[in-house]
């Protein structure tokens, strides 16, 4: 009965509003709300806790929305979306964390010397040493690292990124990402030790 | 050649799959032959495992995901608005002939079921709000420059395009005519009911038009129509009334959607415009 729109109109619409928002927000559906999870279950670890890790979640893709104009199209989306969220996290958490039994690096030298030396077999290692630890000890030694060997850890050993995309997401050298990398593993053998110890899982001996 | 000295890095790129084949002979061979090393890259080895063992990626929750998707949407909507207002005040400046303003006026999506609720509650002899009236009064609103569009399209797709992105889809505003100027959008709720206001310009001409859902219409909201007209429109007809303040209103329903429509045009002309034929007059 009504007049429909002229096709030349409906392909080409020259829209006064919302054009440029639309496909904003189709680019941003696209390109960055995939990489979702990758980002929570970064959250989840860094903060250690569901609420928070929801807000920061929450921040990082208000931010990289509001700053979309800024992400330059055909680089990595996931180390532009990580360094946000690291931002935001530095910004807004780290001043909150409560970092539990904070591990000195400088003490986890000595750990070897404190193991007792029977146990090299590593199939006997992992069943006696760590076979039966649970994953809230994990979470908790994780928690308690130094903000930037935990965020190594994180992304090698949870999300499985290769040291070359972690080096872009930090801006760092692969060789630091490495060097992390192994320091951290070591400082939650100290403390994965310490709970086996404490739980009687091996001899305090 | 590999010594204890470069095991850390080794050890770890084994670990993480990314050790050279070429490495990988000596990298055993020194294991086999030096005790601390194997126990050091033992250790590490198990905790790598016991991390990917306790503790594995989770999907993001549901609700959480819901929640930031729709913190991002809620985004959306103030930063629309400010870039309508201001494209539609350069629009309207390029355009004087166009809208002369596109100021969000935010204010009045907020007084503007009450305000009309105050004007025909006493005139109308009904305690709801008849939508032949509301049409008539707000031609004049636009008339006068009390009723300003949210923003402005430059057709009828953009304004369609404009109620999807506040979260509300009203299906009939794409059929209306092209060839007008400009097309601008309001959209208030009443009673949480949503409704659109389009403002459509052509020269000196001005065309209004309402659209409610017809779903909205329910016996218990404030919304009515005259029964002459809600006979018309049982009967897939349009009805046209001339009697309104002098003012000559259109109500049709389209693809579910109740639209009315006032003009400065002439009856005959808008009908023409809106591609009506045969409407039942009344009043």
């Amino acid at each position: 009965m009504l007049y429909l729109p002229d096709e030349r109109s409906m392909k080409s619409p020259h829209l006064t509003i919302p054009k440029s928002t639309r496909l904003r927000q189709s680019e941003f559906e696209a390109e960055a709300v995939p990489h979702m999870d990758l980002l929570y279950n970064f959250a989840l670890r860094t903060t250690g806790d569901p609420d928070d890790a929801r807000d920061l979640l929450q921040e990082t893709f208000l931010k990289a929305y509001r700053f979309w104009d800024k992400y330059e199209k055909g680089t990595n989306i996931r180390a532009w979306l990580f360094r946000i969220m690291k931002n935001s996290y530095i910004n807004r958490y780290r001043k909150e964390t409560r970092e539990p039994g904070m591990v000195d690096y400088e003490d986890v030298e000595n750990f070897y010397d404190s193991i007792r030396a029977d146990s090299t077999d590593t199939n006997d290692l992992q069943e006696k040493l760590f076979g039966n630890i649970l994953g809230d000890e994990v979470t908790q030694a994780l928690q308690s690292l130094p903000e930037d060997f935990r965020t190594v850890v994180i992304l090698a050993d949870i999300e499985g990124l290769s040291y070359e995309e972690i080096a872009e997401f930090l801006n760092c050298p692969i060789g630091t990402v490495r060097s992390r990398l192994h320091r951290g593993r070591k400082m939650l053998q100290t403390q994965l030790y310490d709970y086996a110890r404490e739980r009687g899982l091996i001899s305090k001996d | 050649m590999v010594t204890c000295d470069n095991m850390m890095t080794l050890s770890g790129d084994s670990i993480d799959r990314s050790l050279p084949e070429s490495s990988r002979e000596d990298f055993h061979h020194h294991l086999s032959l030096c005790r601390p090393c194997r126990r050091s890259y033992e250790l590490e080895l198990v905790t790598h495992q016991t991390i990917r063992r306790t503790i594995r990626m989770v999907p993001t929750p549901l609700d959480v995901r819901r929640s930031v998707l729709d913190a991002v949407e809620s985004e959306l909507s103030p930063l629309e608005l400010l870039h309508a207002t201001l494209l539609t005040l350069l629009h309207g400046l390029a355009r004087p002939a166009v809208l002369a303003s596109g100021l969000a006026v935010v204010a009045f999506l907020f007084f503007f079921p009450q305000r009309i609720v105050e004007r025909h509650n006493g005139q109308v002899q009904t305690a709801g709000i008849d939508i032949l009236q509301v049409v008539a009064d707000n031609l004049q609103r636009v008339r006068k420059g009390e009723l300003q569009p949210s923003a402005v399209a430059e057709n009828a797709a953009g304004v369609h395009a404009f109620f999807i992105h506040h979260g509300v889809s009203f299906p009939a505003t794409v059929t209306l005519p092209g060839g007008f100027d400009s097309y601008g959008a309001v959209l208030t709720h009443h009673d949480n009911i949503p409704m659109a206001h389009i403002i459509c310009t052509a020269g000196d001409d001005v065309m209004y038009v309402f659209e409610v859902l017809d779903r909205d219409m329910r016996t218990d909201a404030d919304l009515c129509l005259t029964a002459k007209a809600r006979e018309q429109l049982q009967h897939g007809r349009c009805y046209a009334d001339t009697g309104i303040y002098g003012k000559q209103v259109v109500v049709w329903k389209e693809q579910e959607t109740i639209c009315a429509a006032a003009s400065t045009m002439e009856m005959e002309t808008l009908l023409k415009k809106l591609g009506i034929r045969n409407a039942k007059s009344g009043r």
